[in-house]
């Protein structure tokens, strides 16, 4: 029966199953389980990336996750972690994070399905609070870990003569080397920028990392890998804008944001740094989404590469905008808020988002 | 002037219960592993191949399968053809047992049939996908040969997909 089929066979097989009916097949038998784990899947192309929300006041206790294909929501202990943490970005299966529980940057990388977590080395300036940023090298090659870079830029150091100070460097981690490497300065008034008001991670685009700023009216700053070279862009009703996320989607830069009273809209980056208009969020998900309410002031949004998806707290329910043909056709979709998992009530927190790959075989590269 | 007739070349297959098939070029031409015997070896084309991995009943299947999918890929794409195809991939998986599909998987992997192969693969993986382990036990006669210790540590390690699966309803 079943229990002789060949392992290569078999393992063809558990590459069609999405990780939670994997987890659930290979837990069946022996065989199975030494089958999965003997030919681990590579990350499935067809799979899509899931949502995974962790509590901002976290107690380090759990997170909660959302697979798009069955629209289920599960939840995934964290107690494996030493410290509470917030997400930062996502590199492919992993999530890069940070600990909560101090104020000088630390990173980390995790994949909460295996329950990994490791500690990237410590910065060459350690600093507070600055911006950050993932370019992933040569996205699609085959494999769940590429190699990676993360920027850090800005933040505040200590003075040499006591005290803080903004901290023009910019540094950056190569995982090929697993190393920090100092890259460059950028004006002070960049600096205090992103440390102030640049709350989320970078946009890698063409060259370029993007950074959205929120000082009065919401700008971007951009910097240019090649050349060293910083450059700001404008943002369309930038001061009017209740809220305002840059993500990367078809090739393109794309901004999407929202102002009182309207629908949310959605912008990709044209040639000569104007934005384009492409879509704005349906009416009716819209009204659904905020409750009534005409204010977008508390809104969050995150991208993968095939999904966009706007969400609040765990509670309200999030409007997706997703792939459905490649290249070719989007559509928008609503998904209940968490309100109930194994029969026990959730509370509704505020959340911290992210779309993660999920990946069930442990990685070499989370191994201490 | 007469018009010579093309004739269709034909290759013999014989199976594991000593049947032979006679299959057209085309055909015969899908099974990678045949294909590339043929590109080495291209003096062997009068021979009849053995497979001895294969039983009748399957290679019957599975001729009908790659005859159906080269008729229509022989036609103009559109969507109702891709729709006629996603009809006929699934009424031939829809009254197949268990026992014959792994039989059909093993035929298609050892002749290398990517296609036939991937949407066998996708079937199975659908008869599983959501279940509970017992019923995924059940379906595929696998006996729990964990320790009551071993079986606890392994749904540990995978809690949270546990909850929330289809009833098993049988």
């Amino acid at each position: 029966m079943w229990s002789t089929l060949p392992f290569d066979v078999l393992a063809k097989i558990f590459s069609f199953l999405s990780p939670d009916s994997l987890a659930c097949a290979r837990s069946a038998c022996r065989q199975w389980h030494t089958c999965a784990r003997t030919y681990p899947s590579t990350l499935p192309q067809h799979h899509q990336a899931w949502f995974l929300a962790l509590p901002t006041r976290n107690r380090g206790q759990c997170c909660y996750v959302h697979n798009p294909v069955v629209d289920k929501w599960h939840m995934l202990s964290l107690g494996f972690l030493p410290d509470p943490i917030r997400p930062v970005a996502s590199i492919g299966t992993l999530i890069l994070v940070r600990p909560t529980n101090c104020t000088i940057l630390q990173l980390a990388l995790c994949n909460p399905f295996t329950r990994q977590f490791k500690y990237l080395p410590m910065l060459n300036i350690t600093r507070t609070n600055p911006a950050v940023g993932v370019v992933i090298l040569e996205p699609g090659q085959p494999g769940p870990n590429p190699d990676f870079r993360v920027y850090v830029a800005g933040g505040m150091s200590e003075a040499p003569r006591g005290g803080a100070t903004y901290e023009a460097t910019l540094e950056m981690y190569d995982s090929v080397d697993d190393a920090w490497h100092i890259m460059g300065f950028m004006p002070v008034e960049f600096a205090v920028r992103l440390t102030v008001w640049t709350p989320n991670e970078s946009v890698y685009s063409d060259g370029v990392l993007y950074w959205m700023t929120s000082a009065r009216a919401y700008s971007v700053m951009g910097f240019h890998l090649g050349s060293h070279t910083w450059r700001e862009l404008s943002v369309p009703m930038a001061d009017r804008l209740e809220f305002a996320a840059l993500l990367w989607r078809n090739g393109r830069l794309t901004l999407v944001g929202g102002t009182c009273g309207e629908d949310a809209c959605i912008w990709e980056l044209t040639e000569g740094d104007g934005w384009g208009l492409i879509e704005k969020v349906p009416i009716e998900l819209g009204v659904k989404f905020l409750g009534g309410k005409r204010s977008w002031g508390s809104t969050k949004c995150v991208g993968s590469e095939g999904a966009i998806c706007l969400y609040r707290e765990f509670g309200s329910g999030m409007v997706v905008w997703r792939e459905i043909e490649e290249k070719v056709r989007w559509e928008w979709f609503w998904v209940e808020g968490c309100h109930f998992i194994r029969d026990k009530q959730v509370q509704n927190l505020q959340i911290k988002g992210v779309f993660l790959y999920p990946n069930l075989a442990p990685s070499c590269l989370l191994s201490i | 002037m007469s018009m010579a007739a093309v004739e269709t070349k034909k290759i013999t297959l014989r199976t594991a219960d000593n049947h032979e098939f006679e299959v057209e070029e085309a055909i015969a031409m899908e099974f990678s592993t045949i294909k590339t015997f043929f590109d080495e070896n291209p003096d062997a084309s009068e021979d009849t191949i053995p497979l001895p991995n294969v039983t009748s009943k399957c290679l019957s299947a599975i001729i009908e399968y790659c005859k159906s999918h080269l008729a229509f890929r022989a036609r103009e794409t559109s969507s109702s053809i891709d729709e006629q195809v996603r009809t006929y991939d699934e009424e031939f998986v829809k009254a197949r047992d268990n026992e014959s599909l792994k039989e059909l998987i093993l035929a298609a992997n050892y002749l290398n049939i990517k296609a036939l192969l991937d949407m066998l693969n996708q079937a199975v993986a659908d008869r599983i996908k959501n279940k509970s382990v017992e019923y995924v036990r059940r379906f595929f006669g696998l006996e729990n040969d964990y320790t009551p210790e071993e079986e606890a540590a392994i749904r540990a390690e995978n809690e949270w997909a546990f909850e929330g699966v289809d009833p098993d309803d049988d």
